[in-house]
């Protein structure tokens, strides 16, 4: 298709997750910075990640790599680089998405708080930097047109 | 949906005319004649635009009637809106497996000691 996407205007999309762990703080900080653990458990229900894929250099600047496996086989690599490292209470990386077509960049910040009876509250905010042109998250004009996609798909 | 049908739902929609193409379309299907009368173009130029939403699925096109009258497709502008969700369904389900991997490495420890 030579209809490549405009390179128009930026604009950031927001997503935050809270979640309260059982854990104490330190041990989940290892659970996310170690290869041997977080190959353990990143990724959704039936994808694994090798271990052997998971390189992590922590530091501010660092880069780290992974590649989840789906249940097909089919491989899922990502890398970034870390913006901040402040054991064990926040942790700041961004990935580059030059390849894909309308996201611009991502930046991810990972907050722990120790609130007692080794219990870690996790906070994760996330940064998509797309495109303005993407229906999705462009306001302008959309939310009629969604009105009517929304009386769309219901009938269909 | 692989991600190559996304990109390509994304570069279909990347495009105010065929947007609007799009949001005429919900209202019921039209003819390419229809669909050109608010733009200030051809026929021509709107037929191309129509094809590249054909081709990203997004609409579908009579094959009897003679004046093919283009229909909306919804399932892959669904998909393109449920995009950012995946984001946080992702992360919903690897925290589930966080929860058991620290649950499975306290109860280690607690062995261990």
């Amino acid at each position: 298709m030579t209809d490549a996407v405009p390179n128009s205007t930026l604009s950031e999309h927001r997503l935050t997750i809270t979640r309260v762990l059982d854990a104490p703080r330190e041990l989940v900080w290892s659970a996310w910075t170690d290869p041997e653990q977080l190959s353990q458990w990143w990724g959704p229900e039936h994808f694994h990640t090798p271990e052997d894929s998971v390189t992590i250099d922590l530091r501010a600047g660092g880069r780290f790599a992974l590649t989840m496996v789906g249940p097909d086989g089919a491989r899922y690599p990502s890398d970034g680089t870390f913006r901040e490292v402040v054991e064990p209470e926040r942790l700041v990386f961004g990935e580059d998405e030059t390849e894909h077509p309308i996201l611009e960049r991502s930046e991810t910040t990972v907050t722990f708080t120790d609130i007692g009876d080794a219990r870690t509250e996790m906070r994760l905010d996330l940064v998509l930097v797309c495109t303005d042109e993407l229906p999705p998250m462009a306001e302008r004009g959309w939310n009629s047109q969604f009105d009517k996609l929304d009386g769309y798909l219901a009938r269909a | 949906m692989p991600p190559d049908q996304l990109s390509t739902t994304f570069a279909a929609l990347a495009d105010p005319t065929r947007r609007a193409i799009l949001a005429r379309l919900a209202d019921g299907e039209a003819t390419v004649n229809e669909l050109a009368e608010p733009f200030a173009m051809s026929v021509q130029a709107v037929s191309k635009h129509i094809k590249v939403l054909e081709r990203a699925s997004l609409v579908t096109r009579g094959r009897t009637a003679q004046l093919r009258p283009s229909r909306l497709n919804g399932a892959p502008l669904k998909n393109a809106v449920d995009w950012i969700a995946q984001y946080s369904d992702f992360y919903q389900a690897t925290f589930d497996r966080l929860e058991d991997h620290l649950r499975a490495i306290q109860r280690k420890e607690v062995t261990d000691d």
